[in-house]
């Protein structure tokens, strides 16, 4: 048997009324969700100041484009600022990044340039630098009161400058290569813990290439006059930096230009050009040589020469350290003056590294045995300015390196003027000891005997028979030139003893030819020899 | 004295022997002498140019008196009754010295009679003169000429002729022309130095 089930299904219907609300709700959500879509984003910006801006006037530019406005101005909870919200167009979504950079446009005279000038008619404005950095739902931002001087995303390369002084560099001074403006000052900060300055400056691409590790920077603002061993020398920058200072870099002179740098390089900034050359080295030794002489015109960057050649300069006199050191020397002469020095290696054509500087501390040890000294010199004998000299002296007696302080020191002698006093001192004291005694009487008594002698000769060159004598030889010789002007070939005695000659020798071919007669027919002289007649000669027919 | 009496007869009458002995020889030859003279005059120096004669070397076989006479292939006979008057040397050098002066047009002086200072020196050597029994004579020599500033010019000069009749004096004739011969040579070689 079957047994059926029966399930009593309830249902209810809705009704059609609600259709209503539901569309409703459904066009209000769309309603919402559209205008949320077309809704820009609405940024907090923590400005100094609020110079300019206005709720609802103030507006939002990239580049001169409108992509928002000023929605509220007001304090911060700190008084140390003003918060202003600006609401943004959707499109300026993708304009907030990581690195995205705000500041207020306003009419602005910044060293030899005026900007903003448009912002008297319109308003002052926000402009946004968008950046290059990955996209951000960060809606609060730091702005700045003025233009960056080099917004993100300007090529070119941001390095520090560390100074011991500001000088006259402040923000947006030029960045100079050899004149040309590559770059600015975009800040400057004093760090309390080092009293050091730092600067930080923005070298625009194409120019950030010629930054190297070699690269000097100096403090290049407006005139400067530097009196040294060499002379008096003025240097005069650009009209921009003479009003704004300004910052410049090259390259030591015979200095390659070395590798490229990364932005946030740090680099010192020297007073001025003459210390990049004057130091154009980066790895040095410092020697300590002390004096017992004035050391009147010997000033810090005073050269050190070997043989007329620069090797290094003179960082200091080390006055204080002397009064602080123990004395292990008499105090007779009083105390010699330390002075430290530096020797470059770079200067010694040896290469510019650590390992040159071993190379030079070797050298010089080896020459210090060899009878390396150094000497106070005069540098420039119009400013008075002096220089420290090295050299080799052969007759000085065998020392070595000393140290001073930590450092080495090298010996020394007296140079210059108070060398030539030495010098003067040792040659009188050698002519005191001369027998100068018995040398004059040797040389009175000389002279005693020369006066005799020429008296002798005297009264020999005044009497008769030296007198008479010229005349005496002139006739004689006068007479011997009339006896050789006989012997001319052309004179009447010659011709004469030359007809002489001949005539005896025919006579003594007559007699030859007598005696051969005899000799043939000795009664040829009694009686006469009958003679033949000449050949005649006769022309044949 | 009855010694020297006994003496001085013999010795009278060797002597008077000896007398005539020589007298009855055969009767002595005749000499002669001649002279070597030009028959121009030289002519006066003017403005010509100056040359000096030095005085002449003659070979040895000529510096004697006698005249010469070559007899052989190499032999020579020296006349003793033909005779220079004056050495043979002196005789020469007088002789060209007027010869050259008429043939050249120039001045010719010779020591001692030098007045100014001469352009050119002549140095005249003779080494052969002489004739033969055939009447042929022959003039072999040479002679320098330096002039100033230049190098010295060698020259050299042989003649022969026939004289022109028997005896010495055309042999004497032929030495002379011969010796004009020789001048003119000397003349030319001037000139052309002089060119």
């Amino acid at each position: 048997m079957s047994e059926s089930v029966v399930v009593e299904t309830r249902t209810r219907k809705i009704s059609g009324i609600w259709v209503v609300p539901l569309v409703a709700v459904v066009l209000g959500l769309w309603l919402a969700v559209d205008a949320y879509l077309k809704q820009g984003p609405t940024i907090t910006l923590y400005f100094p100041d609020a110079e300019g801006l206005q709720a609802d006037k103030t507006l939002v530019k990239v580049r001169a484009v409108t992509v928002g406005t000023v929605t509220g101005v007001r304090l911060a909870d700190d008084l140390e600022g003003v918060v202003v919200t600006a609401e943004l167009t959707p499109e300026a979504r993708q304009l907030l990044r990581e690195d995205s950079q705000f500041w207020v446009v306003r009419a602005e005279v910044r060293g030899t340039s005026v900007t903003g000038i448009g912002t008297l008619l319109s308003g002052a404005y926000i402009e946004i630098s968008p950046g290059e950095g990955a996209p951000t739902r960060e809606r609060e931002f730091d702005g700045f009161d003025r233009r960056p001087i080099s917004p993100v995303g300007t090529p070119g390369k941001r390095l520090k400058l560390v100074s011991e002084s500001s000088g006259s560099v402040s923000v947006g001074s030029p960045v100079l290569y050899r004149g040309y403006r590559v770059g600015t000052v975009e800040s400057i900060e004093l760090q309390v813990e080092s009293q050091r300055v730092i600067y930080s400056i923005f070298v625009d691409a194409p120019y950030d290439a010629l930054v190297s590790t070699n690269a000097r920077f100096w403090n290049a603002s407006g005139v400067s006059a530097e009196l040294s061993t060499e002379g008096i020398k003025v240097s005069i920058g650009s009209l921009q930096s003479a009003l704004m200072g300004g910052v410049a870099f090259d390259l030591p002179r015979n200095t390659s230009i070395g590798q490229a740098v990364e932005s946030d390089t740090v680099f010192r900034l020297y007073p001025d050009e003459a210390s990049i050359h004057q130091n154009p080295f980066s790895n040095s030794k410092e020697y300590v040589v002390s004096f017992k002489q004035s050391l009147r015109g010997l000033n810090p960057g005073a050269p050190v020469t070997y043989r007329g050649i620069r090797i290094g300069s003179v960082v200091r006199i080390m006055l204080a350290d002397l009064t602080s050191s123990a004395s292990t020397e008499s105090e007779e002469s009083g105390r010699a003056i330390p002075v430290l020095i530096r020797l470059e290696p770079g200067r010694f054509a040896i290469e510019d590294t650590e390992q040159g500087v071993a190379i030079m501390e070797e050298a010089v040890a080896i020459s210090v045995q060899s009878g390396l000294r150094a000497t106070l010199a005069s540098g420039n004998l119009l400013t008075g300015a002096r220089l420290i000299e090295l050299d080799v002296y052969e007759t000085e007696s065998l020392e070595e390196l000393g140290e001073f302080l930590g450092y080495p020191t090298i010996p020394t002698i007296s140079g210059g003027l108070a060398h030539i006093q030495v010098q003067i001192s040792q040659l009188l004291d050698k002519i005191n000891g001369l027998p100068l005694e018995g040398v004059l009487e040797r040389a009175e008594s000389a002279i005693t005997e020369l006066e005799g002698t020429l008296g002798a000769l005297r009264r020999f060159a005044e009497s008769e028979g030296l007198q008479t004598l010229p005349i005496t030889v002139q006739a004689t010789l006068d007479e011997l030139n009339e006896v050789l002007e006989g012997f001319d070939n052309h004179s009447e005695f010659q011709q004469e003893l030359i007809r002489t000659i001949k005539e005896l020798k025919s006579a003594l071919q007559n007699v030859d030819s007598f005696a051969e007669q005899l000799s043939d027919k000795p009664n040829s002289l009694v009686f006469p020899q009958k003679q033949s007649p000449d050949p005649e000669p006769r022309v044949e027919p | 004295m009855m010694n020297a009496k006994r003496l001085s007869l013999p010795a009278g009458l060797l002597c008077a022997g000896l007398l005539l002995a020589g007298c009855a020889g055969s009767p002595p030859v005749q000499d002669h002498d001649y002279l070597l003279r030009p028959q121009k005059l030289m002519i006066g120096s003017g403005s010509r140019s100056v040359v000096q004669l030095k005085p002449v070397a003659v070979a040895p076989y000529l510096d004697q008196k006698g005249m010469v006479l070559q007899t052989g292939s190499s032999e020579i006979r020296v006349a003793r009754h033909h005779r220079w008057a004056e050495p043979l040397d002196e005789a020469v050098e007088r002789y060209l010295q007027v010869s050259i002066a008429n043939q050249a047009e120039v001045a010719v002086e010779s020591a001692p009679l030098t007045t100014v200072e001469e352009d050119a020196t002549v140095t005249v050597r003779i080494n052969q003169l002489h004739g033969t029994e055939s009447g042929s004579v022959r003039l072999v020599a040479d002679w320098k000429v330096d002039r100033v500033g230049e190098e010295p010019m060698l020259h050299s000069y042989d003649a022969s002729i026939t004289q022109s009749a028997d005896g010495y004096p055309a042999l004497v004739a032929a030495h002379a022309e011969l010796l004009d011969g020789l001048s003119g040579a000397i003349a030319d070689s001037l000139e052309s130095g002089q060119q």
